[in-house]
Order: structure tokens, then C-alpha cells, then sequence
């Protein structure tokens, strides 16, 4: 029994393998896909109980998509996707339903993802009467448990969002994802939409619940300073592929891909006596209808060569458990 | 219904609820001034009523004791509300803080964009050093000299305007000529139905007299070459969204610079860019300053911007400004708690702390401010003198100065 409980613990939450999602951008009369935009492109990995995996990348490199179709609302055209040992990929919405509760999401904006006419309360006991987490009885004790957990006040069971800023609207989203108990929670963005003081407020909040309910997030953001706060594996993205995997102290203290060393360079440092030596890309960020050919990073590599162009490389592990897509990892 | 009455009276004792009769005497009371700004605005005024003089020479722009109002139905929020700070010459200031502290309002003052009639500039001075036309007593420019085309040369003078007073049909002496702006979201500030080209060039076109489209075509070209665009031709004929995000603010810094401004006010300039691209601006930006002959106004939320662009720090917080000083008085030895709890709260790059400092709560609500320091609610660091008056500026060194009753005693560049 004890060694059951061992492995069940040590076993992964999460395992990606090789998940492909593309969206078709012409389409024939007969309905055949003419041409597509692979927004998702081979990404693998795996996330373990209690967890917190970064996903960091610029705008339009895949990284919302991901976690929308790991959560399976968006279908995967390839690959798999393994919850807690079971192969969800291919599941229909019925068999979907219950896995739901097990995993959630909280969204970017809190403006625009909370319902406008329902009540606080309304908004937070919904999930719970729907999955039938408790008893009908308890679902206000239930609910206002939660919402001090969450660091909301009671009396705000009867407002409606509008009243809050940004910062209570984000505790509002997490206590709606937290309500029917997930294990996996998809951390879109959450503080980006807010200011530094109430960002630091809300990511406290996510590390407290994290300890005290053993969850796993997915957390997608673009702030590269607070992914490495929260995370303990990063991933780096670049136009729908994974670049470079790996431990917080791997990415951070030995990254090997150039677009991560780039990409660090390019944070500013609060700090005015520092000035860093920049690594400043040239260009932009090509559209992913028309990715480069060879590796989709060369157009802006200031190491690129001949085979950058021409052969793509191989998503490789470069140390254990470091993964990185370059042919000259750690070599430039 | 018994609890939505309970809540009601609980909205009432907050001061969150009016009455339709306590809005409609508000309305009536901000009619009255809201009339009578407007006719101040856009009153004739011979320009010496609206000249005046610098206090320190070595400044371009000079805001004393602003007060910027929107006057709404539920009563009047001081989106400024005394703001004093000053831009020297070839120099950067940074003006920092979070979403509606009123940074954002400061500059459009500075501007006189503001949405009238209900934004309006209530009192104080913003004075700004202008290279104008000198103009005789009709108000024509004197002219110097005439070409043998028939083309004009002014004569050109050093004076101070106060943009406060101005009549708003005045504005344009300095608004686009003198000083620039470069927007935030550089989508919504071009227009999406004409070519780059086109737009640049009219800014020509309204600032110079007499310029022809040649004229105003080469000057666009070298503006967009020299924000590192590397066909400028290309881009001078293609419309805005053709253009990538990067590209389209390096169209609107090179807009901002075709008069030649004395200062520029970039207003979050980087904020909708991915980091590459945000990367590539300031370093533009930087360059653009060592090249041009003027003062940046940089408006931003991001501390590590701050730190790397400017050289003098303004701190905003609920329409005041908590604190100033150069950069690193500001990031070495901050003194305004809020100050301290900004930088810790931020995680960096370089920190391995397991829990973020925070400041509790959040801003208050911009109509009724309290008479005591805005701060207080959320200050770590309150004493029983932080429920009285709101605190003065308090002079910690030269450059340095700070609103908070913890430094009352030691005036005058004492320890902490």
C-alpha cells in the first residue's frame, strides 16, 4: 500500500509526447486542407505532482495553444497527451467530463473571463454544484472556505465583478479554477494584465495554494524574471517548437540555445549601475504561416551557418534532462 | 430584499452609493466649472499673457503644482493633483508608476490632449522653452529675409510658454513641432487608410511653411532611415499593417522626429512590443538621444526600463508625486516606502527568494481621496503623524526629494 502510494506520487502528472497542432488557413471546396499554420510543432515533456512547469516565449510562438490543447479544447492533430497515466488524446467530451475537474485553467485577462450578471458566489459554487464536489448542504460553507483561502472577504459573495479591480478579479479566477479541487492547473498569463505591486500578491497566492493543495501548474507567461520565480522546469519557445528544456538552475545558469541567452539579454535590469553587454536580435519574428526553412531560429541567430539553413535540427538531450534544439548547442 | 436593502445602506455609509439627486447637483456643480475652463480655453489671448520665464535656464519644461481634473457625474477625480518636476536639458526623466497614477494624464496635459470638456486642467503651470517665431504686434512672424522662389526665413527667438494658459488655437506652435509624443499601441495611433509615406509627410507639410513634396518625401526618407528601418522607400509606400509591431513604433519614433523636437514624451513606448523587439527600441531610443539635440520624457510601469534609460526618476502614486531624484538615488537609496516595496516586489533576474514582497491592498479610489497620505492604508511603515496632513516634500539631498512624514526631521540631506 505504502509503495503504491510512492509511485503514484513520483509518477508523472502530465506527459506530452510529440504534440502537433495546427489550424487550417485555406481550405478547398471539398473541405481538404490546403494550407496550414503549425502553431504547435513536436513539443514534449512531462510535469510530476506539486510541480510547477514554465513555458516562456514571445507573442504568437505557440505557448497559449499548448496549454489549450493540453486541457484538450482545441483537438491535437498529432502526438499525445498521458493524464495521470491515462491517454486523453483521442477522449470525446463525455469521456472528458469527468478528467475536467482534475484539471482547470485560470486566463490572462480578468476583465473578460468573468461572467458580468452573476455574483461572486454564483460564479464560485456553479462549478462545484455541476461536478457535485460536495453536498449541496455545504456548497456555501464549501464556497466561502475557498474564497478566504483565496484571500477574498466574505461579504463580497453577493457582489458582482465589475466591483473589484484587476487584482480581486484574478483571486476571483483562481478560486473558480481551484473550486473542484484540479491537480493540474493551466496558468495563462495570469499577471501579466496586472500591476508589479498586485502581481507580486497574486503570485504568493499561486505558491501558497500550490503547497497546500499539492497542485501542478502549466504556467504560461512571457515575463521571463517571474517565470523563474515560480517555476521549477522551464521551457523556452520559439515559433510553435520547443528550443530548450530543462531544471530552473539549467536554463538559468547554463542555457544552451542562443535564442534563451538572447532572450535573457534583452530583459532589462532594474538596476542602473549594470549595463549588461546586450545580445540585440536583428529582425522579427517570422510568421508562422511561412516558418524558415532548416532551423526556424537562423533568420535572427547571430551564429547561424549553412546547416542552420538547411537541416533542422534535432530536439535533443544535451545533458540529462536538459533538452535543447541546436546544432551547436552549448558549443556558441 | 431584506439583503439587498442591508447591502444598500452598507454602499451608502461607504460613500460608494448617490443618489440620482445627490448626481444630478454633482453634474450641476461641474457644469459651472467645467464652462468656465472651457471658455478660458479657447478665449483670444495677445501672446503675453502666455509667455512668462523659466525658473532655473538650464530646464526645457518646468510642471509646478499641476492639477489635471475629470470632472464625472460621481464627483471629481484628480487624476494630477500637484505635480511638480522638471526636465533639464539632454536629459532623460523617467516617470514611473502604476496603471492610473496619472503618469499618462501628466504628459497629455503637457500636450493639452485632454478630453474636454470633462478633462480639464484645473490649475498650476507647465512651462516649456520653445524656439519660436518672433512675431510682431498683429501676431505674423517678422520675416528676415526673401528668397528669390518667394520662400520666407523667420526670425527665430528663445520663449517660455506656459501650455496651461494657452488658448488651445495656440497649440500648435508647440504641439508636434516642440515637443512629440510617441504613443503606446503603435496600431491605433497610424492611420490604417493612408501609406506611411502620406503621414509623414503631412507632419511636414503642417510644420513647415512652404514646403514642397519633394521636400517633405526626403525628409521622411532620411527620418525612416535613420530609425533603422532598412528600406525606407519600401516602407515610406506601404500601409500600417503591413508593418510588424516593431516596425510600426519605429515609424511612429521616426514621425516624432521629423520637426526636429526639443523634447520628446514617449508614453510606455515599449509596453505592447515582445521583449527582442522592446530590446531593439531602447537601444534605438538611446542611440536617437545621443544623436538629437533634446530631452526624452519617458513614461513607462517597468522599473528595469527606467533603470536603463533614464537620468532622473519621477515616482507617481494616486496623481502625486511620492518622490524624485536621479536614477540612482532612486534605485541605490530609495526612501518613500512605497518606493522600497515597487522594487522589492518586482522578482529579478538575479534574486532566488521562495516569497515575493507585496505591498496589501490596492489603490484608492480616485474620487474622495482621503486628506491624509494616500499611501497610509497599505504602508508598512506608518506612524500616528500619517493620519494629519498630507505630507510635504522633503529634501534628502540636492537632487533628491520625498512626501513622506518619516523624513520630516531630517531635512536637509540628513540619515535616514
Amino acid at each position: 500500500m505504502d509503495e503504491q502510494i510512492k509511485n503514484s506520487a513520483d509518477a508523472p502528472l502530465l506527459e506530452v509526447n510529440h504534440l502537433r497542432k495546427t489550424f487550417p488557413l485555406k481550405k478547398s471546396i471539398t473541405g481538404k486542407v490546403l494550407s496550414e499554420l503549425v502553431a504547435v510543432e513536436d513539443v514534449s515533456f512531462t510535469l510530476r505532482p506539486g510541480e510547477t512547469l514554465g513555458i516562456v516565449g514571445e507573442s504568437g510562438c505557440g505557448k497559449t495553444t499548448l496549454g489549450r490543447t493540453i486541457l484538450k479544447l482545441y483537438p491535437a492533430n498529432g502526438g499525445q497527451i498521458l493524464f495521470d497515466g491515462k491517454d486523453i488524446t483521442n477522449y470525446t467530451k463525455a469521456q472528458m467530463r469527468p478528467i475536467r475537474t482534475d484539471m482547470q485553467i485560470i486566463f490572462q485577462d480578468p476583465y473578460s473571463s468573468l461572467p458580468p450578471r452573476s455574483t461572486v458566489g454564483d460564479i464560485l459554487s456553479e462549478p462545484v454544484l455541476v461536478h457535485g464536489i460536495v453536498p449541496k448542504n455545504e456548497v456555501k460553507d464549501y464556497v466561502m472556505d475557498l474564497m478566504e483561502k483565496c484571500g477574498l472577504r466574505d461579504y463580497y459573495y453577493e457582489r458582482y465583478p465589475h466591483e473589484f479591480s484587476g487584482g480581486q478579479r484574478q483571486r476571483i479566477c483562481i478560486a473558480r479554477a481551484l473550486s473542484v479541487k484540479p491537480r493540474l492547473v493551466v496558468c495563462d498569463e495570469p499577471v501579466s494584465a496586472l500591476d508589479v505591486s498586485i502581481q507580486a500578491q497574486i503570485i504568493n497566492l499561486l505558491k501558497d495554494l500550490q503547497r497546500s493543495m499539492n497542485l501542478s501548474y502549466l504556467f504560461i507567461s512571457h515575463d521571463l524574471s517571474v517565470v523563474k520565480f515560480i517555476s521549477d522546469k522551464i521551457g523556452v519557445m520559439y515559433l510553435g517548437a520547443m528550443m530548450e528544456f530543462g531544471t530552473k538552475k539549467d536554463i538559468f545558469d547554463n542555457p544552451l540555445h542562443p535564442y534563451t541567452k538572447a532572450l535573457f539579454s534583452a530583459i532589462p535590469n532594474p538596476n542602473p549601475d549594470v549595463k549588461m553587454q546586450r545580445i540585440v536580435l536583428k529582425g522579427d519574428i517570422p510568421s508562422p504561416a511561412n516558418p524558415p526553412s532548416g532551423c526556424r531560429f537562423h533568420t535572427r541567430c547571430p551564429h547561424a551557418t549553412e546547416l542552420c539553413k538547411q537541416q533542422k535540427p534535432e530536439y535533443r538531450e544535451c545533458e540529462p534532462g536538459h533538452f535543447a534544439a541546436c546544432h551547436y548547442a552549448g558549443k556558441v | 430584499m431584506a439583503l439587498i436593502l442591508k447591502d444598500k445602506n452598507e454602499k451608502k455609509k461607504n460613500g460608494h452609493y448617490l443618489s440620482g439627486k445627490e448626481i444630478r447637483a454633482i453634474a450641476k456643480e461641474n457644469r459651472k466649472v467645467m464652462n468656465a475652463l472651457e471658455k478660458k480655453k479657447h478665449r483670444k489671448a495677445a501672446e503675453s499673457e502666455f509667455t512668462t520665464q523659466m525658473k532655473d535656464d538650464a530646464n526645457i519644461l518646468e510642471i509646478e503644482d499641476l492639477h489635471t481634473y475629470f470632472f464625472t457625474d460621481q464627483g471629481v477625480v484628480k487624476a494630477v493633483n500637484g505635480v511638480s518636476f522638471e526636465v533639464p536639458k539632454n536629459a532623460t526623466v523617467g516617470i514611473v508608476g502604476e496603471s492610473g497614477c496619472g503618469k499618462s494624464v501628466t504628459s497629455m496635459s503637457v500636450m493639452r490632449l485632454l478630453q474636454g470638456p470633462q478633462g480639464q486642467i484645473y490649475s498650476g503651470s507647465i512651462r516649456f522653452k520653445a524656439a519660436d517665431y518672433k512675431r510682431d504686434e498683429k501676431g505674423n512672424p517678422v520675416v528676415v529675409a526673401t528668397a528669390a522662389d518667394g520662400k520666407q526665413q523667420y526670425e527665430i527667438e528663445e520663449k517660455v510658454y506656459d501650455i496651461a494658459e494657452m488658448p488651445i488655437h495656440e497649440i500648435h506652435r508647440i504641439r508636434g513641432r516642440q515637443i512629440a509624443m510617441i504613443f503606446q499601441e503603435p496600431m491605433t495611433s497610424l492611420n490604417p487608410v493612408f501609406t506611411i509615406g502620406e503621414q509623414l509627410d503631412e507632419v511636414t507639410f503642417i510644420h513647415t511653411p512652404g514646403a514642397t513634396k519633394e521636400m517633405a518625401k526626403a525628409r521622411s526618407l532620411e527620418m525612416l532611415s535613420l530609425v533603422g528601418i532598412a528600406a525606407p522607400e519600401r516602407v515610406y509606400a506601404s500601409f500600417p499593417h503591413e508593418l510588424s509591431g516593431g516596425m510600426r513604433q519605429r515609424v511612429m519614433i521616426s514621425m516624432a522626429l521629423i520637426c526636429n523636437p526639443r523634447l520628446i514624451i514617449a508614453d510606455e513606448p515599449t509596453t505592447a512590443l515582445d521583449v527582442t523587439i522592446q530590446a531593439q527600441i531602447l537601444e534605438l531610443l538611446q542611440d536617437l538621444k545621443k544623436k538629437m539635440d533634446g530631452s526624452i520624457l519617458l513614461i513607462t510601469h517597468d522599473l528595469g526600463v527606467i533603470a536603463e534609460m533614464a537620468d532622473y526618476v519621477v515616482v507617481m502614486y494616486a496623481g502625486r508625486v511620492i518622490e524624485r531624484g536621479t536614477v540612482s538615488e532612486i534605485f541605490h537609496d530609495p526612501r518613500h516606502p512605497y518606493t522600497i516595496g515597487l522594487q522589492k516586489s518586482k522578482p529579478t533576474m538575479d534574486s532566488d527568494s521562495d516569497t515575493l514582497f507585496n505591498i496589501p491592498g490596492n489603490v484608492p479610489n480616485p474620487v474622495n481621496m482621503p486628506k491624509h497620505c494616500y499611501f497610509k492604508e497599505r504602508c508598512s511603515k506608518c506612524t500616528a503623524k500619517c493620519s494629519g496632513e498630507y505630507p510635504g516634500m522633503v529634501q534628502v539631498s540636492p537632487t533628491h526629494f520625498v512626501a513622506c512624514h518619516l523624513y520630516d526631521e531630517t531635512k536637509q540631506g540628513g540619515d535616514r
